[in-house]
């Protein structure tokens, strides 16, 4: 295991730095540059004052250079500085990931929670009362867009019953109240959680029938094992393989995937951050952004893998 | 292979820092002001009051408003500066002060009986200047400071500080994107020779004293005072060590941004917050808040929920939720005009058809405007029959009515046939569902009257929207917003050859409006000092222009503000385009 473990971390170096490549080459490509928005509209035609914009964030060099110079700083920790405000990219990036950490992480464990043991009742009980009103539920919550749902859920249980505050991470002008920001916490994070709770939901069910009449079952029952031991130990472990896969593919969007919900709540998280720097050319903070989120993916990636070993003895790596 | 298990309990605890140690990092992202003294609440007395009424007698001090200040537009952008302000200068008010300012007209008025064209501005006002006036050969204009005004950090405000602030908006190496509306200082003498270099000051702005300060320029300049009251002062001292190039991107804008206004800087929390104090030297008196807070939202229908559930007492509304929060009884709605009137520029560069005045004007009598108006904007508009809309400088120049007929007309005898010119996107950087329920509306009119057919685009970065008209001048048709006030001046920039793009905002690489007799009226606008002789100027202007269709200005759009009944005193014009009035925010009151 650690041999793989350290062959993918080598393995992960040259896809990390494609990706950074392929980032940074996008945004070179995209229409507008930097220039374009720092310049003051008045001086857009003048030439000397554009390049030495250009000159002063370095992008009068090739864009390899430019790469290089990116990276180069990068490795020591220098992510640069934000167009707009001047803050520290790496700061920057680090309030928005926390920030997007507790939303995201926080709905996404919530969905793993209450989806899978859901989906294991819905495949259990299929075709019952049970299962169809979990599947009328699913597809409510996978196919509501999330700011139909946040301005509804703000509307009825922030203004009609008044059970949380609206928007915002916390109470402005008061002292920080662990209370207070888990009440504004609550309504984005089980917004954000029931979408993902019916997509593992929907798939643990889908997993969990594909195994339950499988032959070894049969068998597992026959040699008179309880129900619930053949349901824990048989089916749900060899089930549980897509069901890793899809939280492994579902941790990168702890990154700032949640742009909407995000913009309804007023949760300064990464997703409306990279939004932020995109529509300012801010090619410093996507950068940043990129690192975290490649980041994240292979780690996740990386986890899933490790995490196969665990649920199914089958799969070795060594 | 040798594998572990990692026990229940270990999980459980792993999972628990997960979550836990990012909310305790989380509370520590804030930055505030070392300087900032911790206010005191004081128990407010103050009764209910209208928003815009007097304060009721015996109205106590103290307490904190919250408002979202937000708009129609760029509300994901919470970090800008006062030289820089947009939309946002009724915020940054609060902060700073500027040499002129105007007084609002009618205040009750304004909330009970609105009309967008006829204006709430009264007359100019100094606000950091007493008095000023003008030389003989009416080329120098002279201020006069008001004496013992300091900065919130107890320096004081002298006129090499005006000074600074102008040479910064012309410091061609500052970043940031300042003095949109102080084009008038540009006649000032030695302003060119500083941008071309060969100078290393403003020769024309001139310190006669600490508290003297004049402007000589090249041609008499009628409106200066009016131009520079769009321009926030800011300290020398503070500023003077910044390089002109990291200027915008300064930690200290979010840090310990000083000011000389009612109220100074606290704290600022990114994404969430920014906190303001009474400033207790606030030259015009101690305001009576302890407190302001901005909440910054990213959605305008999230803030106004927000301000239902009194979580803040202060909002912009959107033209669709007027007539509910009128039936609020613990709200005021505030109307006020957007200061921007809504134009079509159809690219004659492009398209040599809409190179004939005879199509342009059958482009405006395809467009039922009126309809627009009282279907989608709600009757939150008002028709404009050029660029201006105060009767003032509109004269009596009537705009062009809805006459398909007449449309049809116009096109056959310019022997045009819109129809073959195939689809044309219609671009717009605002990215509001009304805007693109507008331009449906247009499209819709243009293609059953005309059979041109038009597709709306909405380009939502502001790079890529400039590139594409400004700079490359690649766009077919677009829709966009022009600032029209408070004086006729606005038109130079639109209409005068001087101010061909790039040096001004008329037209765009490879087109610009040339007409040699608004040149000349808009220039004798500038030197005549008698506003009725003015304003019949600006007349001619209108008038000449709603026939030529430089572009074609449509409406001026009524903005709204909602305002809770708790606070008292309170003057706020929604006019998200900008513009400078007297707001007496150190008057405000609220009961808590």
């Amino acid at each position: 295991m650690i041999t793989f473990i350290i062959r993918r971390l080598l393995i992960s170096i040259p896809v990390f730095l494609g990706i950074t490549v392929l980032i940074f080459t996008f945004i070179a490509l995209a229409p507008g540059n930097l220039a374009d928005a720092l310049i003051r509209p008045e001086l857009g035609f003048d030439q000397a004052a554009r390049e030495a914009i250009l000159k002063r964030y370095g992008l009068d060099q090739p864009l390899p250079i430019r790469y290089l110079l990116w990276l180069a700083n990068a490795l020591q920790g220098e992510l640069g500085y934000r167009v707009n405000s001047g803050s520290a990219v790496g700061s920057e990036v680090m309030r928005g990931l926390i920030n997007s950490i507790i939303l995201t992480g926080s709905a996404l464990v919530l969905g793993i929670l209450v989806g899978v043991p859901l989906g294991v009742l819905s495949a259990v009980r299929q075709y019952s009362k049970i299962d169809f009103g979990l599947t009328a539920v699913t597809f409510l919550g996978i196919s509501l867009p999330s700011f139909m749902l946040g301005l509804g859920g703000l509307y009825l249980f922030g203004l009609q019953l008044r059970l949380v505050p609206i928007a915002g991470m916390t109470s402005v002008g008061k002292p920080f109240d662990f209370v207070d920001f888990l009440r504004h916490l609550a309504l984005p994070c089980l917004i954000l959680g029931f979408g993902y709770a019916a997509i593992f939901l929907r798939y643990t069910r889908a997993s969990m029938l594909d195994v339950i009449h499988l032959d070894y079952m049969t068998t597992a029952r026959a040699k008179g094992l309880p129900n619930k031991t053949v349901l824990s130990r048989h089916a749900f472990r060899n089930a549980l393989i897509p069901v890793i896969t899809l939280i492994g593919l579902s941790i990168p969007e702890i990154v700032g995937a949640a742009v909407v919900t995000e913009a309804v709540f007023s949760w300064p998280g990464l997703g409306l951050m990279m939004v932020e720097g995109v529509n300012d050319r801010d090619y410093l903070l996507i950068m940043g952004i990129t690192l975290v989120l490649a980041t994240t993916v292979l780690v996740a990636n990386l986890m899933t893998d490790v995490s196969y070993g665990f649920a199914d003895p089958r799969i070795r790596y060594n | 292979m040798a594998r572990r298990k990692m026990s229940r309990p270990r999980l459980g605890l792993a999972l628990a820092l997960a979550l836990v140690i990012p909310v305790l990092a989380a509370c520590g992202t804030t930055s505030s002001s070392p300087s900032t003294a911790a206010s005191q609440p004081g128990a407010s007395q103050a009764a209910p009051s209208v928003a815009t009424s007097a304060a009721p007698s015996g109205a106590g001090a103290g307490g904190t408003l919250i408002g979202a200040w937000v708009g129609p537009c760029c509300n994901g952008n919470d970090w800008i500066t006062p030289l820089d302000p947009g939309g946002d200068a009724h915020w940054f008010d609060k902060i700073y002060g500027r040499l002129t300012t105007f007084e609002v007209l009618d205040p009750i008025k304004q909330a009970a009986d609105f009309d967008a064209n006829s204006g709430v501005y009264g007359k100019l006002t100094g606000d950091l200047a007493e008095s000023w006036e003008i030389s003989a050969d009416k080329l120098t204009w002279t201020f006069k400071l008001r004496p013992g005004v300091t900065w919130h950090d107890g320096e004081p405000f002298t006129a090499n500080d005006v000074k600074f602030t102008i040479e910064l908006c012309y410091n061609k190496k500052n970043t940031m994107a300042p003095c949109h509306y102080v084009t008038a200082v540009a006649g000032a003498v030695g302003v060119k020779e500083y941008q071309d270099g060969t100078a290393t000051e403003i020769t024309g702005v001139k310190v006669v004293d600490p508290n003297t300060i004049s402007f000589t320029f090249t041609a008499p300049n009628s409106l200066f005072p009016t131009s520079i009251s769009e321009l926030f002062i800011v300290p020398q001292h503070k500023l003077k060590d910044i390089p002109p190039e990291g200027m915008k991107a300064a930690e200290y804008w979010k840090t310990s941004q000083i000011g000389t206004g009612p109220f100074k800087w606290s704290k600022y929390t990114a994404g969430v917050s920014t906190e303001l104090v009474a400033f207790d030297n606030y030259w015009r008196g101690k305001p009576k808040l302890d407190k302001i807070i901005r909440r910054h939202f990213k959605d305008v229908s999230a803030a106004l929920l927000a301000f239902d559930a009194g979580e803040i007492q202060l909002t912009y509304l959107t033209a669709d939720e007027v007539a509910r929060e009128r039936q609020n009884a613990n709200a005021v709605v505030l109307p006020g005009a957007s200061g921007v009137d809504n134009a079509i520029q159809a690219n004659p560069a492009k398209y040599p058809e809409f190179a004939k005045k005879e199509v342009r004007q059958a482009l405006m009598y395809a467009i039922d405007r009126q309809a627009i108006i009282d279907n989608v904007y709600l009757g939150a508009a008002t028709i404009v029959p050029c660029l201006y809309g105060l009767p003032n400088l509109k004269g009596s120049v009537a705009p062009f009515a809805y006459d398909p007929a007449k449309a049809k007309s116009l096109v056959a005898a310019a022997g045009v046939d819109l129809a073959k010119l195939g689809e044309l996107t219609m671009d717009t950087y605002y990215a509001d569902p009304l805007s693109l329920n507008v331009m449906t509306a247009i499209a819709q009119n243009l293609k059953d009257n005309l059979g041109l057919t038009v597709k709306p685009l909405q380009i939502t970065d502001g790079p890529a929207w400039n590139k594409l008209y400004y700079t490359d001048g690649l766009s077919q048709m677009s829709f966009w917003g022009a600032a029209n006030g408070p004086t006729g001046d606005r038109g130079y920039n639109y209409f005068h050859s001087a101010a061909a793009w790039p040096t001004g905002s008329n037209g765009w690489k490879g087109y610009s409006y040339k007409n040699d007799t608004v040149d000349k009226l808009l220039v004798d606008a500038r030197v005549e000092f008698d506003q009725a002789k003015q304003d019949a100027l600006y007349a001619q202007v209108c008038q000449v222009t709603s026939e030529d269709l430089p572009a074609l200005y449509l409406w001026q759009t009524v903005r709204f503000h909602v305002v809770s009944k708790k606070v008292g005193n309170m003057i706020l014009i929604p006019a998200a385009g900008g513009g400078s009035y007297y707001d007496a925010a150190e008057k405000w009151t609220i009961t808590e």
